[in-house]
């Protein structure tokens, strides 16, 4: 899995490519503490836009970290949104219905 | 195919491979296995039991590869239309490389459908997740559901994945031809994994509900069983 982030206004967009997979716990919580941590660079942002376009495959522990994030992120008032996801992600977030509580962008 | 890695010197598999006129691969694209070994295949083809026999000849005994030598022969012995056989340790699962390859090998040879690939590898990808870390490991998964808890959770995994107690337990992965497709199982050597919620499981309210991955492997198989000591996972994939 790989991720970089940037701030556009208040959005905070996340880049995320390759395999998303119970096998990359590390990586989600560099990346959970990059954005929640003390020592995170990344204030005042109101939405967290996950893209999705470059993710190959995605497994529940995957769809688990986006759900860690809304939580967090529910906290401070931001929302959270998935877009863009290739055809086989989007059927995996309709099988867990992500849909009910993720705003998803095709 | 016959996979073999977790300590097995390569010269031994090449020196298999040629006496026996299989084809091997190192999968070199690939990262090693956590242990450092390369994982290699064998593609052997319906001559599975016989490469794993002859194996003994030349010192490599079934399972000599393998943490969980028995479950490897009992495997082997009892399956028909074996198409798949892989024993190697939980740390060499938690990377998961070797599904990746064994889809492949799998849609190459023609027994699984480029269709399937996906639902495929994801239903085993989360089968081998369960018996990894609910099962070997040891691990409850209720502190991943927790943001503030999360960080523990991914401590506690790194630190069972460095200990050889918990990280060389075996898996077994089988994949066999049967009348409707495909039959996948998975066993782990130690543990049980959780009472999973009905498959497949609702999510209506609560998508932190555990039991998501038994929930995506009951949209991505046909069937998923499940045994009466919960250390083995069946799932039946139409192909």
């Amino acid at each position: 899995m790989n991720y970089s982030s940037t701030m556009n206004g208040d959005q905070l967009v996340i880049n995320l490519s390759e395999e998303v997979t119970f096998a990359h716990n590390r990586k989600f919580k560099e990346m959970i503490e990059s954005i929640f941590g003390q020592e995170s660079k990344f204030k005042g942002f109101r939405q967290i836009i996950f893209d999705l376009s470059k993710v190959t495959f995605i497994d529940s522990a995957g769809l688990g970290i986006f759900i860690l994030v809304k939580d967090r992120s529910d906290k401070v008032g931001a929302k959270v949104v998935l877009r863009k996801p290739p055809t086989e992600v989007r059927k995996m977030l309709d099988v867990a219905r992500f849909g009910k509580v993720f705003t998803i962008e095709d | 195919m016959l996979l073999v890695g977790d300590g097995v010197p390569v010269e031994t598999v090449e020196t298999i491979a040629r006496r026996l006129n299989v084809r091997m691969r190192t999968d070199s694209q690939r990262p090693p296995a956590p242990d450092g070994t390369p994982v290699v295949t064998l593609a052997c083809g319906d001559r599975l039991a016989e490469v794993i026999s002859a194996g003994a000849a030349f010192g490599l005994e079934p399972g000599i590869s393998a943490p969980w030598p028995e479950r490897l022969r009992d495997v082997i012995a009892a399956a028909d239309n074996l198409l798949f056989a892989w024993c190697i340790t939980s740390s060499t699962g938690y990377s998961t490389p070797v599904v990746d390859a064994m889809t492949q090998h799998l849609t190459e040879t023609g027994a699984l459908p480029e269709d399937l690939m996906w639902g495929f590898r994801l239903a085993i990808t989360e089968a081998i997740a369960n018996a990894c870390i609910h099962g070997n490991m040891e691990i409850d998964g209720e502190d991943r559901l927790h943001p503030e808890r999360f960080i523990k959770f991914v401590e506690l995994v790194e630190g069972r994945l460095a200990d050889p107690a918990y990280a060389r337990r075996g898996l077994m992965l089988s994949v066999r031809r049967v009348d409707v497709g495909l039959h996948a199982e998975v066993w782990q050597e130690t543990g049980q994994m959780p009472v999973p919620p009905p498959i497949p499981a609702r999510l209506e309210e609560n998508q932190m509900a555990a039991g998501r991955g038994f929930a995506l492997m009951g949209a991505s198989a046909l069937r998923v069983e499940i045994s009466e000591d919960r250390k083995r996972v069946g799932l039946v994939f139409a192909a």
